[in-house]
């Protein structure tokens, strides 16, 4: 149990708008990057303890079904309906209300996004992949988050990840990750980097870079940060 | 402070409350200024909101807070967290937005942000202040390259790292604090000799093996390739300049108030840019009041709990200006 009994009062009331299903699947590789793999259990479990509605499954990293879903190497997470909204690591200290979030998201089955930033994510009709690099002690750090997970749930053309950066030091040190939040956006086909920023901006603002970053990959030149 | 073992339930960012299209008081800003003037509203049964873009403000990077009345030690967050807690007990509503004008508009004033325009009689203006920057060649290329000023975000991406904290006073201080948990090396850089910081602090660093104090230098640049690798500093004294290998530098040189948006309606600020507000934290706008870091009133003590004492000021002033105007009875 890593939820105190009074966490998990707050974390009930949190999720008592989740009335139906909504399952996460944990991917993890004991081999690597495995830290917090068995807090991140014993909190889906402490989850589901007040909660029925959530549900886990705990996967190889490294299995077919990792592979279906594009994952190589844990420890991931994602919601099995939303597949691509992702959090890379554990979503603890004040990534954990993100994580809420984004249960009860799914659950209501909608989302309440800046109707500027609305239209313009709705302009997105290529695949985009998106890392927001973190640190659970960073208080900025979930409104970026947040934010991308919002954008992932309305056009599933994205695919957002958080990316603890502890865990994960591999891909923050290979992105150069030094301040966060940080946003990395990636051409999925490609792997190439189309844009990056650090700060946690608002929805529209962040909307608007993820169209520049699509500007970027079809070779236009207006250079961004 | 929130660390992989522990679970905010509260989030200083992400708030469920919607915008309704009218207050009483609209209060602008989400730290210990804006909170306590929505504890003293709400108690005074005004319709009362606090739009921010974060609640708890500066405060938030602070993971030491030893010196709030009634707390012998607890984080930023924490204390944040029961500012938050306590005015939405009382009815307040803390609305996440960001706020993109104010314009008066009849004898009302009208708030437009970026989920949706509200309007009331009174604002009380509780912005605070941002982080001032150095202004010195290297700080903007390399910002998130090295160069930060949240050490309560970044600090764990300096392992076994060298890092120079620049700036004399608190939070400086506390910023060093929690970067020698991290940290093989901290150098703390300041243009005197003497610190702003709270003695108590002074002692308990100079304590510290891993932290070295540099005065009285001024960092000059800040050099490398990809990323941060050394500092050119300047004795303040001999004009003597040295290079300091480090891998990351933390700026804490103090603040600058937050005053654009009380600018457009034709707040009065001083010379040095902060609104200009009487000892009840009225301005010269009638039903403008401000309160905490961007004011005058906190005789250079920025501190968690002066603020909070002005914002309780403020908003029983702007309880008898609306009763005065009757707008509320």
């Amino acid at each position: 149990m890593v939820l105190s009994d009074k966490d998990k009062e707050g974390v009930k009331k949190l999720l008592e708008p989740v009335q139906r299903d909504v399952k996460i699947l944990f991917f993890r590789d004991d081999s690597s990057r495995c830290q917090y793999c068995d807090v991140i259990e014993e909190l889906l479990e402490d989850i589901h303890s007040v909660n029925e509605h959530v549900i886990y499954e705990v996967l190889d990293a490294n299995s077919d079904k990792a592979k279906e879903y594009g994952i190589e190497g844990g420890p991931v997470l994602l919601f099995e309906e939303r597949p691509n909204i992702r959090y890379r690591g554990i979503p603890s200290g004040h990534e954990f209300p993100a994580f809420l979030d984004d249960i009860v998201t799914i659950a209501k089955g909608s989302v309440d996004l800046n109707a500027n930033a609305a239209k313009k994510i709705a302009r997105i009709q290529e695949p985009l992949h998106v890392l927001i690099f973190v640190t659970p002690t960073c208080p900025y750090c979930p409104l970026a988050v947040r934010a991308a997970h919002h954008f992932a749930y309305a056009n599933d053309k994205i695919l957002a990840e958080m990316v603890e950066a502890i865990e994960w030091s591999d891909l923050a040190d290979q992105y150069r990750v030094s301040a966060v939040p940080k946003i990395v956006v990636l051409d999925p086909e490609t792997g190439n980097e189309l844009l990056e920023w650090e700060g946690a901006v608002p929805e529209e603002v962040f909307a608007d870079y993820l169209l520049h970053a699509l500007e970027h990959k079809h070779g236009a030149h207006d250079h961004h940060h | 402070m929130p660390s992989p073992f522990s679970f905010s339930l509260e989030s200083p960012v992400l708030s469920k409350a919607e915008l309704k299209p009218e207050y009483d008081v609209v209060i602008v800003g989400g730290g210990p200024a804006g909170l306590a003037t929505a504890i003293y509203a709400a108690r005074a049964m005004l319709r009362t909101a606090v739009i921010s873009k974060d609640f708890g403000g500066q405060v938030l990077d602070a993971h030491s807070v030893e010196n709030y009345p009634g707390f012998i030690k607890t984080t930023g967050q924490e204390l944040m967290n029961a500012f938050k807690e306590h005015a939405e007990h009382f009815g307040a509503e803390l609305i996440q937005a960001t706020v993109k004008d104010i314009w008066r508009e009849g004898d009302h004033f009208v708030v437009d942000t970026d989920r949706g325009s509200t309007k009331a009689p009174a604002i009380i203006y509780a912005t605070g202040s941002t982080h001032r920057k150095l202004g010195v060649p290297g700080e903007e290329e390399f910002l998130g390259k090295g160069v930060s000023y949240c050490a309560i975000c970044d600090a764990a991406l300096f392992q076994g790292k060298v890092v120079a904290v620049v700036g004399g006073g608190n939070m400086a201080f506390m910023d060093a604090d929690l970067l020698t948990q991290h940290a093989s090396k901290v150098y703390i850089i300041h243009r005197r000799n003497e610190f702003r910081a709270e003695p108590l602090w002074v002692e308990r660093l100079k304590k510290n093996p891993k932290v070295e104090f540099i005065t009285p230098y001024v960092v000059e640049r800040i050099e490398g390739t990809d990323k941060v690798e050394k500092l050119i500093i300047k004795n303040r004294e001999t004009g003597e300049t040295k290079e300091l290998p480090v891998d990351g530098v933390f700026i804490d040189i103090g603040m600058i108030p937050q005053t654009e948006l009380a600018k457009r309606v034709g707040v009065e600020l001083n010379e040095r840019g902060y609104i200009i507000v009487r000892e009840d934290q009225s301005t010269n706008v009638s039903g403008f009041f401000a309160a905490g870091d961007v004011t005058t009133g906190m005789n250079g003590v920025h501190q968690i709990v002066t603020a909070a004492a002005k914002g309780a000021i403020a908003a029983l002033s702007a309880y008898d200006y609306l009763k005065g105007k009757g707008f509320v009875k």
